[in-house]
């Protein structure tokens, strides 16, 4: 509205225009804001300099101050100042100018105070009740005052009337919970002063509009129904669609339909009043949630005349309900969801909820959970304890936490774990109990199968052939086995520590064994720590061999040890038996050694002895029946000098014998000197060599490249040397003399020299006698010899760690073959 | 007995065979002249260094060649060989070892001791007869000792 000064020359017309503009003013304002729209414009129409706008209290209290324009004067006056412009106090008629007061009144002083030329003061009264004052302060011209007066006196019974509605809303206000009854004062009261109120009635739409509360009334016999704007508005609908009862039966959700009007119904024939809930879908697709409550006013005749009531928005309260609903939903299925769900308790102990899934294991009725029928199909193991433990969980408000069986509708028990906590509002009260039941059967059957396999190891322990013991690093004996107590023959009850075993077993040397001990709680492995000497009960001693192993820590953190025992008393004593049988047979290993030793140094010496005694006397004989031929033997015949040349080849003979019997026994004892040999230059050498002790032969040899060897030289030689000449030997009666020496080598490995003839030959059936001393196989007419060369040959080669042997046939020739390894056996 | 500072030869042998070989053999190459034959090996010291002669004494004569047996009764072969190379003065005499062994350990002690040759006797006959004659043709005639010698010398008996 576009703020302007009245003007003297308007009309009635404009003057009227001015009040309704009010008026509207004074319907569309706000209550609360009605004091300061009020005073501003009127403060601008008039031109007045300030605008008080005094409420009066109605309760004999006098007058407060609503408000003032502009706020800076809100101070002009004390509230006992105020009380001067009550009408009931100031003259009467209030004069226009401060200077028209009679001198001496107490207005004068105070108006003159505070600045104030001239004034104009209204009462506003609605039907007689004074409801407050309008006073204008210092106008700028008086030339206006009557129209000024004009106008506002038309105007103060509406700024009374809103003044009233103002206060009466503040009310509302305070008294939110009493609205509906307000309402209907409020409505009963503008009804019957429709006259008056008229413009009052936007202020009731303000209030519904507020409290999403419309009012309405039906007129039965008429089915013309009337709403507040707020009563269209919760509807989405323009009043013209709202009219009648069809109407409003046709707005309401399908399914609320029939029960609406069976209220209806009801209400219509019983008095009684009229309070139900309907839904109302709005054009956007919304569902709108209405509370609606009403009473029945009746004609004379006892009919009902028309329903005047209210309806009330309660969408939101309703979807609080739903979204609470789903929330419990929600907190039901994570319930249901958890192993036997949750459950509620009142605060004093009594089940108010279980989840089905517990209700259905044990197979009761939530009826019978609640009446402590849950305690029927407890374990009765665990019943009495857990009902005394939930009733003193209950009076101590603990948290609750047990352990107990339910007996399942399978027949089974089922353990489960139960937890809760008491639920305390803002207060700090107990509203209620919720907790859970967890299914620990899992968990109950892996503890029973730890307790299985911890009695098998407790078993396997106590009955262990072994003395076995579990001690801790206090010095505690967890556990000592039957073996152990039996073989010591002390009781568990002397072995309680292992200060009690130290002292019973070891006596003197306990604090050296406890050492040892000590130092097996820091293990991290299997530690072997061998013979200890222990003193069993009845005071024999016993050899344990112990070892140990660390076994982990006890719960309470102590570090856990086994120790084993091998009992070796026996053993240890055969194995000394044996030691001693041991050093018993070196004794006379080195006895015999010693004795083998003095039987070769006695052969040395015969070897000595024969070698230089027993030449001597063939010397002699030799040498005698020399000097017979020599100076006496033409006085021999000729049988003597044959008889003398026999003495001579005989003792020859001998000599030849002794000396290959002594190169024999030297061989063997000869150490040897290994070298690399050129087989072919050796063999050669040793071939010219023999081959000219026979010039008259000429003897021929086939010989191919051999490939050399390792050994001594010297014996190799004499090999050679003693198959060279044997072959000549044997060959000698062969008109055409073929002897071949060569070589095959086996495997790239082994090489086997041979020498073949083609002369006497033998009888295969005498070959192992080929390599005996003094065995011939041939009589010593034939062929001499003493029967020593091959044995001598086999003797080195022997030692070469080779192998010799023959082949022959009688009068078909020999061959001799031979290999020597590489490396000569040393125990040859 | 011949006088000891004529003798040229000491045969020291106890087996009267193998000395009476040697003798003949020594004889028929006219080498026998100043023989002398000892039977045993403590004969042998006593007749070298002289009954009760301190030990380490120089010897009392000095042979041009001792045939030494070493298998002797009483003192061995090996004993003598080791007192005359001992001996400052009586190192210079030769001893040849005309003996049966022909054990290696026998022949390497004497050569250890500083025997002069080592002579194994043949067994036959013939070769023992022809050993004895090159020995003593060798030592006696071809043979030249130091002129002078720690030993009493029988230089002016030669003159």
């Amino acid at each position: 509205m576009k703020p302007r000064q009245l003007q003297k020359h308007e009309s009635q017309a404009a003057r009227l225009r001015t009040v309704q503009m009010i008026s509207r003013l004074l319907a569309a304002t706000n209550p609360l804001d009605l004091g300061q729209k009020l005073t501003s414009q009127l403060r601008e129409l008039t031109g007045a300099e300030t605008i008080l706008l005094l409420a009066h209290r109605g309760d004999g209290g006098g007058h407060e101050l609503l408000h003032v324009c502009p706020a800076r004067q809100s101070r002009l006056f004390s509230a006992d100042e105020l009380q001067s412009f009550c009408p009931e106090q100031a003259p009467d008629p209030m004069p226009r100018r401060t200077e028209d007061l009679p001198s001496g009144h107490p207005m004068r002083a105070l108006l003159s105070r505070a600045g104030v030329q001239n004034l104009l003061s209204f009462p506003l009264r609605a039907g007689g009740e004074l409801l407050g004052v309008l006073v204008l302060l210092n106008l700028q011209s008086m030339v206006l005052t009557d129209l000024i007066v004009d106008t506002m006196n038309l105007l103060s019974p509406s700024i009374a009337l809103a003044l009233k509605n103002a206060r009466a809303f503040r009310q509302i206000e305070r008294q939110r919970h009493e609205i509906e009854s307000h309402a209907l004062e409020l409505e009963r009261r503008v009804e019957e002063r429709t006259a008056d109120l008229a413009k009052s009635h936007s202020l009731l739409v303000e209030a519904q509009a507020v409290a999403h509360l419309g009012s309405w009334q039906w007129d039965v016999a008429t089915d013309i129904i009337t709403g507040s704007d707020e009563f269209y508005r919760l509807f989405g609908v323009e009043p013209g669609q709202l009219a009648d009862y069809l109407q409003f039966n046709s707005l309401l959700h399908s399914e609320d339909r029939e029960r609406v009007q069976q209220n209806v119904k009801d209400v219509l024939k019983q008095d009684r009043p009229y309070d139900t809930d309907y839904r109302i879908p709005l054009p956007g697709g919304e569902i709108r949630h209405i509370n609606a409550k009403a009473r029945v006013f009746y004609d004379e005749e006892g009919k009902p005349s028309r329903m005047v009531g209210t309806c009330f928005d309660i969408t939101e309260r309703k979807e609080a309900e739903q979204a609470l609903r789903k929330s419990e939903q929600l907190y039901r299925a994570i319930g249901e969801s958890i192993d036997y769900g949750v459950w509620v308790c009142t605060p004093d102990g009594q089940n108010t909820y279980a989840s089905e899934s517990f209700l259905k294991l044990v197979g009761i009725t939530q009826d019978q959970c609640s009446n402590f029928g849950w305690g029927n199909v407890l374990h009765p193991g665990d019943a009495e304890r857990t009902i005394a433990a939930w009733k003193e969980c209950v009076r101590t408000a603990a948290m609750w936490n047990i352990e107990h069986r339910f007996r399942g509708v399978d027949g089974k028990w089922h353990p489960v774990l139960a937890r809760g906590v008491p639920v305390r509002d803002e207060q700090g009260l107990i509203t209620c109990w919720a907790g859970i039941n967890l299914d620990i059967s899992q968990i109950k059957r892996a503890e029973e199968a730890l307790y299985a396999s911890e009695e098998r190891f407790r078993r396997a322990v106590m009955d262990s052939p072994f003395p076995i013991l579990l001690h801790a690093e206090d010095g505690t004996i967890i556990q000592a086995s039957n073996s152990w107590c039996e073989i010591t023959g002390y009781s568990r009850e002397e072995l309680a520590t292992i200060a009690d075993w130290t002292e019973r077993a070891y006596g003197e040397k306990r604090a050296l064994v406890q050492v040892d001990i000590d130092r097996l709680y820091s293990l991290d492995h299997r530690v072997a720590e061998g013979d200890y000497t222990i003193r069993t009960q009845s005071g024999g001693t016993r050899i344990w061999d112990f070892s140990s192993a660390p076994l982990g820590r006890l719960p309470d953190g102590r570090r856990m040890v086994i120790s084993m025992a091998m009992d070796v008393t026996e053993r240890r004593a055969v194995e000394d038996e044996v030691r001693r049988l041991n050093a018993e047979l070196e004794q006379r290993v080195q006895d015999r050694t010693a004795q083998l030793e003095l039987v070769n140094s006695e052969l040395e010496a015969f070897s000595y002895s024969v070698s230089h005694d027993l030449r001597a006397p063939v010397r002699a004989i030799d040498g005698f029946a020399g000097i017979l031929s020599e100076e006496h033997a033409e006085r021999l015949d000729q049988e003597g000098r044959r008889l003398l040349g026999v003495i001579k080849s005989e003792s020859g003979r001998m000599g030849k014998l002794i000396d290959d019997l002594l190169n024999f026994s030297r061989i063997g004892r000869t150490p040897m000197k290994l070298e690399e040999i050129d087989m072919t230059a050796l063999a050669q050498d040793v071939w010219e060599e023999q081959a000219h002790l026979h010039p008259e032969r000429r003897p021929a040899v086939n010989m191919t490249p051999l490939p050399p060897a390792r050994g001594d030289r010297a014996m190799i030689r004499l090999v050679w040397s003693n198959l060279i000449s044997n072959a000549l030997k044997f060959t000698k009666y062969q008109p055409n003399t073929i002897i071949e020496i060569g070589a095959i080598t086996e495997n790239a490995e082994t090489t086997h020299y041979y020498i073949r003839d083609n002369g006497a030959g033998f009888n295969m059936k005498y070959v192992h006698k080929l390599f005996g001393v003094f065995q011939r196989l041939h009589d010593s007419s034939s062929f001499e010899g003493t029967g020593v060369g091959l044995a001598l040959a086999q003797r080195i080669i022997h030692r070469h760690g080779g192998s010799i042997r023959a082949e022959g046939k009688v009068d078909a020739g020999a061959t001799f073959y031979f290999s020597l390894t590489q490396e000569p056996c040393k125990s040859c | 007995m011949l006088e000891k500072n004529k003798v040229e030869i000491l045969l020291i042998e106890d087996n009267a065979n193998d000395a009476e070989m040697t003798l003949r053999a020594l004889r028929k190459n006219n080498l026998a002249n100043n023989v002398v034959w000892l039977k045993d090996g403590e004969a042998a010291m006593e007749y070298l260094f002289g009954n009760g002669a301190e030990p380490g004494g120089p010897p009392n004569c000095a042979p041009k060649l001792v045939l030494l047996d070493l298998k002797l009764p009483k003192v061995d072969g090996l004993e003598i060989l080791r007192r005359l190379k001992g001996d400052e003065n009586a190192r210079v005499i030769p001893v040849v070892v005309l003996t049966s062994s022909c054990e290696g350990r026998d022949i390497a002690e004497s050569y250890r001791l500083g025997v002069n040759s080592y002579i194994v006797k043949p067994v036959n006959f013939e070769k023992f007869t022809e050993a004895v004659r090159q020995l003593g043709m060798y030592w006696l005639l071809l043979n030249q000792l130091p002129e002078t010698s720690g030993a009493k010398t029988n230089s002016e008996d030669r003159e």
